[in-house]
């Protein structure tokens, strides 16, 4: 084998349009510097809709105070395509009734650590529209530096406005994210980069934005974010190539994972992927499950169980010809990020027993 | 990083050990099993109202 060692590799025109067997050789490209999880929204594994101030899609939260807020999944017509790419799910956040200087809305998104693209020049991508109303969005950073011990403030990047109409048009927004030097991350190790889309917000936001947004009432359509290190225009959305799914999967379920099927919202009612548990009860008359994740856990996650019908906390037991229901006790010993163990209280002592139920871990930013 | 609405929080022990192992938490509505782990988003929001003074965690029961 020989090798080829060079400092750079462009074009004849000392450009950057060169190509090897018709693959550009740009950033993104051959570097997968996207650290951006389900920027093209397939995967909803909490539910479809929520007017809460919670996520709501796979990393991205239905950031929120004051008026009527909805996050939605919306669903694109079979054909309709970006670029090279064909997608299935679209972001909606329709934003009404914001009056206060404190209300905001926003579709954000942590990037696990603040170390990630610090003291570099990076470009936010992707397509959006307004679906309803008036108004633009903005697109900005925040470097967060945790909780525990005396972390640092936090530091928002000016967040800049996206000019939008009713059509899809690509967006890129280029921003130099500050150092983190001289900076204390919080002992918790929940530091992170949070990617903002703003759809609305008061005044007393104003220092976040290079350019202030103020309230509106909009409804914003998001699809295909993603980051690029360096400066880009909109032309680099043609390069974006949406996630295969069951890596992109994989990543999510670092910081949420459940039982049932991906496509299944926690609750409802059956009985398809429940865990099933045989063992015995102890002296308290409890029997403990343990739960293997397929993914590793960002940390210790928080559990919750349901019963195959949607009742939250309840399991379902046979034990000694009877049947019944299980409350699902509380935090159980030895939890960590590869496993969990849910405590189920079958009402005797020292019976062998069969539990069911589904179950939710989640371990997000 | 979201507001959580937390209702109702009580330390659990474990019958195994008999030490504390987790907090029983009703937040937005949902009773979490929530780990006695720093950095756990849910476990920092129940510290944080706990500070506020606006949350009292019950004792486990015994």
């Amino acid at each position: 084998m020989s090798q080829l060692r060079t400092n750079a590799i462009l074009d004849a025109s000392g450009g950057n349009t060169a190509t090897i067997n018709g693959i550009p050789l740009r950033q993104g490209v051959l570097d997968p510097e996207n650290r951006i999880i389900n920027g093209a929204f397939d995967f909803w594994q909490r539910g479809t809709s929520t007017t809460a101030d919670a996520y709501i899609a796979d990393r991205w939260s239905n950031s929120r105070l004051g008026g009527t807020v909805t996050a939605s999944r919306q669903s694109f017509a079979l054909g309709d395509t970006f670029g090279s790419n064909s997608p299935t799910f679209f972001w909606r956040q329709d934003v009404s009734g914001q009056s206060a200087t404190s209300h905001y809305a926003r579709a954000a998104t942590p990037i696990e650590g603040v170390r990630s693209y610090a003291g570099q020049t990076i470009t936010v991508l992707g397509w959006a529209r307004r679906s309803s109303g008036s108004g633009n969005m903005a697109i900005g950073l925040e470097q967060t530096f945790g909780t525990g011990g005396s972390p640092s403030t936090f530091v928002a990047v000016g967040a800049q406005v996206v000019t939008l109409t009713t059509s899809w048009a690509a967006f890129a927004v280029t921003f130099t994210v500050p150092s983190i030097s001289g900076k204390t991350l919080g002992t918790n190790n929940n530091d992170s980069l949070l990617v903002t889309a703003w759809t609305s917000a008061g005044s007393d936001y104003n220092s976040r934005f290079a350019t202030t947004l103020g309230l509106q009432t909009i409804g914003v359509d998001l699809w295909g974010v993603h980051i690029k290190v360096g400066t880009h225009t909109t032309a680099a959305t043609d390069l974006y190539k949406q996630p295969e799914l069951g890596p992109e999967l994989a990543r999510c379920q670092r910081y949420y994972e459940k039982s049932y099927n991906v496509d299944v919202a926690p609750g409802t009612n059956t009985s398809i992927g429940a865990t099933v548990f045989a063992g015995s009860s102890d002296s308290a008359s409890i029997s403990y499950c343990t739960i293997y994740y397929a993914v590793q856990k960002r940390t210790v996650p928080s559990l919750v169980g349901y019963r195959t019908t949607g009742t939250i906390n309840v399991w379902d037991f046979t034990r000694s010809g009877l049947n019944s229901t299980a409350t699902v006790g509380a935090a159980a010993p030895f939890p960590g990020a590869k496993s969990g163990v849910l405590s189920l209280i079958v009402g005797a002592t020292f019976v062998p027993v069969a539990i069911y139920g589904h179950w939710v871990a989640d371990a997000e930013l | 990083m979201n507001a959580m609405n937390i209702t109702a929080a009580q330390y659990v022990n474990c019958s195994m050990t008999g030490q504390a192992s987790g907090i029983l938490a009703t937040i937005d509505g949902i009773a979490w099993s929530v780990p006695l782990t720093p950095g756990n988003r849910h476990y920092e929001a129940l510290m944080a109202a706990v500070e506020a003074g606006t949350l009292v965690i019950q004792e486990a029961d015994v």
